[in-house]
């Protein structure tokens, strides 16, 4: 049938950020179908110019207020390459169960407050407190999980204040991390239940599939979420690594007209970051009760359907609980031992990786010899996923003009799309706009 | 257990003033007998302070509807009405009041809650706050701390 269809999503709901959806359809033709993202460029970059290595971190954990553990950890990772410090063990566990709380938290809230109205056919999530009371519940005491878990190590959740290049400045004592570990074996069944919700509404998840490069960090020490070296799969299954130094070489930024932020890409065309790109490049190291969780939705690596990232990062949710609770146990068998800001041993340039909720995250410094930072870069995950989603939208619409969909059909399908990467694009204001009750 | 809670976006110039607030509460250790909080853009996580052992929060926050920037009000959610359209919970998406309300539909345990409402010069992007409210942080972490013993 050759229909018209005219689609314009100014400012797309349950993301972070905005971005707006445009598709033009004209007799059965597509004219015009564009991800967009209008949002100013933020320029962080030049704030940390002339700032001290000490201070660096704290400045760009306020880019993102989801991902500020993430941004953190790759800040305080780049400036210890460029600066020639060296981590211990200890450190590195640390900063790896913080790294947890954070992708935890965060896919909680993506998974239940932006992702779950889609599946139980409600606009957000306000209408499912009254019908879904219990599930709501259940979401909020997973949040507040994250939400202590992170605070107890990073000092905050939002914009962490113990980590810094070399270690902490503040430990958590042995008796915090038993209270935190008995705090996520009692969080099990409500894992348990998340999961059996989610797999009631699962056949909601669309059938769409497209094959892409899926680029995340892979180590042999762990599930590339902290550390690791930049991995990517293709179509294909095969994979190959480059060193975290290498990263301008493997996100070749460039510059879209439909959008304010740099596009990315590698091997094709465009690249897929996140949750499902994790999976896709590190399913043997997932723990065994996250592996449990793919089985049970059938996930299949490499998996080319997009809007399974939201399973995707299920599996993770699960997957950082049980990490947790092996990190905290090993550091409860070793003991804490004080481990503070560590003085350079050289003045260079250095890049640093970490996995945010949203996919890899690069940070790269340059410091004087003075430890003053003079040259810096950012290229954060939902900038490498715009190129992605733009040609899953040139693949996507055809196939559901073919199977004569309806325009509202055709935009949630889109809108539900764009949600399940996930996106992160700009950070908004939080004043109160309220009016006096006279 | 009393909390002083400051909400806002840092990189939102006066946006952040309920975030400088706390910053200034802790620079100068006069969290004696409370908890300051730097919630920013996470107001989710407010219903985590919602638990029966607290006795008051005072939430500090930027407030369009004081219109002389730098003067400050104390308000609670009875004589308020928010005028934000809010479609869903994000951390760019979102309203203090509206989680207040969340958690009184689910039956949370609401402790007494006070609202700062600080008026505003600029949102923009950018550090900083403008000066009319900077020369004041002292007096507003001071007169927060007063409201809190009153809750």
């Amino acid at each position: 049938m050759k229909k018209d269809i005219n689609i314009d999503v100014h400012h797309l709901t349950r993301v972070e950020g905005h971005g707006n959806i445009k598709v033009n359809i004209k007799s059965g033709k597509v004219e015009e179908c564009t991800w967009q993202v209008p949002e100013a460029p933020r320029f962080f970059e030049s704030m940390v110019r002339g700032r001290h290595y000490s201070e660096v971190a704290r400045i760009t954990s306020r880019i993102c207020g989801i991902c500020s553990v993430g941004h953190t950890l790759a800040s305080v990772k780049a400036s210890e390459a460029a600066l020639g410090i060296k981590n211990t063990t200890q450190t590195t566990k640390l900063r790896s169960l913080l790294k947890h709380a954070e992708n935890f938290d965060s896919h909680v809230l993506h998974v239940y407050f932006l992702v779950a109205p889609d599946l139980f056919g409600a606009p957000s999530v306000f209408p499912l407190i009254p019908t879904h009371t219990e599930i709501v519940k259940r979401a909020l005491r997973l949040k507040r999980l994250g939400h202590e878990w992170g605070s107890l190590i990073g000092g905050r959740t939002t914009h962490p204040t113990t980590v810094v290049p070399g270690g902490f400045t503040k430990l958590p004592t042995a008796e915090d991390l038993k209270a935190l570990k008995e705090k996520l074996v009692a969080a099990v069944p409500d894992l348990t239940a998340t999961v059996e919700t989610v797999l009631s509404v699962a056949g909601k998840v669309p059938a769409f599939e497209r094959q892409t490069e899926y680029m995340a960090l892979s180590s042999d020490e762990e599930y590339g979420m902290y550390d690791g070296q930049i991995q990517t799969i293709m179509p294909d299954g095969k994979k190959q690594r480059y060193p975290v130094s290498d990263y301008k070489k493997v996100t070749n930024e460039w510059v879209s007209p439909n959008s304010t932020a740099k596009y990315c890409k590698n091997k094709m065309e465009s690249y897929m970051a996140g949750a499902l790109a994790r999976v896709n490049n590190n399913i043997g190291q997932l723990h065994p009760e996250a592996l449990k969780i793919a089985e049970m939705f059938g996930f299949k690596a490499p998996c080319f359907n997009p809007y399974m990232n939201s399973v995707a990062q299920l599996i993770e949710v699960a997957h950082s609980a049980y990490e947790g609770l092996r990190l905290i146990d090993e550091l409860l068998a070793t003991g804490l031992k004080e481990e503070g800001l560590v003085a350079p041993t050289k003045f260079a340039k250095g890049a640093g990786a970490t996995e945010v909720p949203r996919g890899i995250l690069y940070h790269e410094y340059e410091y004087d010899n003075d430890g003053m930072c003079v040259k810096a870069n950012c290229i954060i995950p939902t900038n490498q996923n715009h190129a992605n989603i733009q040609k899953d939208f040139d693949k996507l619409v055809p196939e559901l003009l073919a199977a004569d969909k309806s325009e509202d059909e055709m935009r949630l399908a889109l809108e539900m799309l764009v949600r399940s990467y996930d996106p992160c694009i700009s950070c908004s204001a939080h004043y109160l706009d309220v009016e006096f009750v006279s | 257990m009393r909390y002083i809670v400051g909400v806002g976006n840092y990189s939102m110039f006066d946006d952040s003033i309920g975030i400088r607030v706390v910053e200034h509460i802790f620079e100068n250790g006069l969290d004696k007998d409370f908890e300051a909080v730097e919630l920013s853009s996470s107001i989710l996580n407010l219903m985590t302070y919602f638990t029966p052992d607290t006795e008051g929060i005072v939430i500090v926050d930027s407030c369009k509807a004081i219109t002389t920037p730098g003067e400050h009000t104390f308000f609670t959610m009875d004589e308020i009405v928010s005028k934000k359209k809010v479609i869903n919970f994000s951390t760019h998406e979102g309203d203090v009041t509206k989680v207040i309300s969340m958690a009184q539909e689910l039956a949370n345990h609401i402790p007494p809650i006070k609202f700062m409402g600080i008026g505003v010069e600029q949102i923009r992007e950018g550090f900083g706050v403008s000066s009319s409210l900077e020369k004041n942080i002292p007096s507003y972490a001071l007169s927060a701390i007063e409201q809190l013993k009153s809750l």
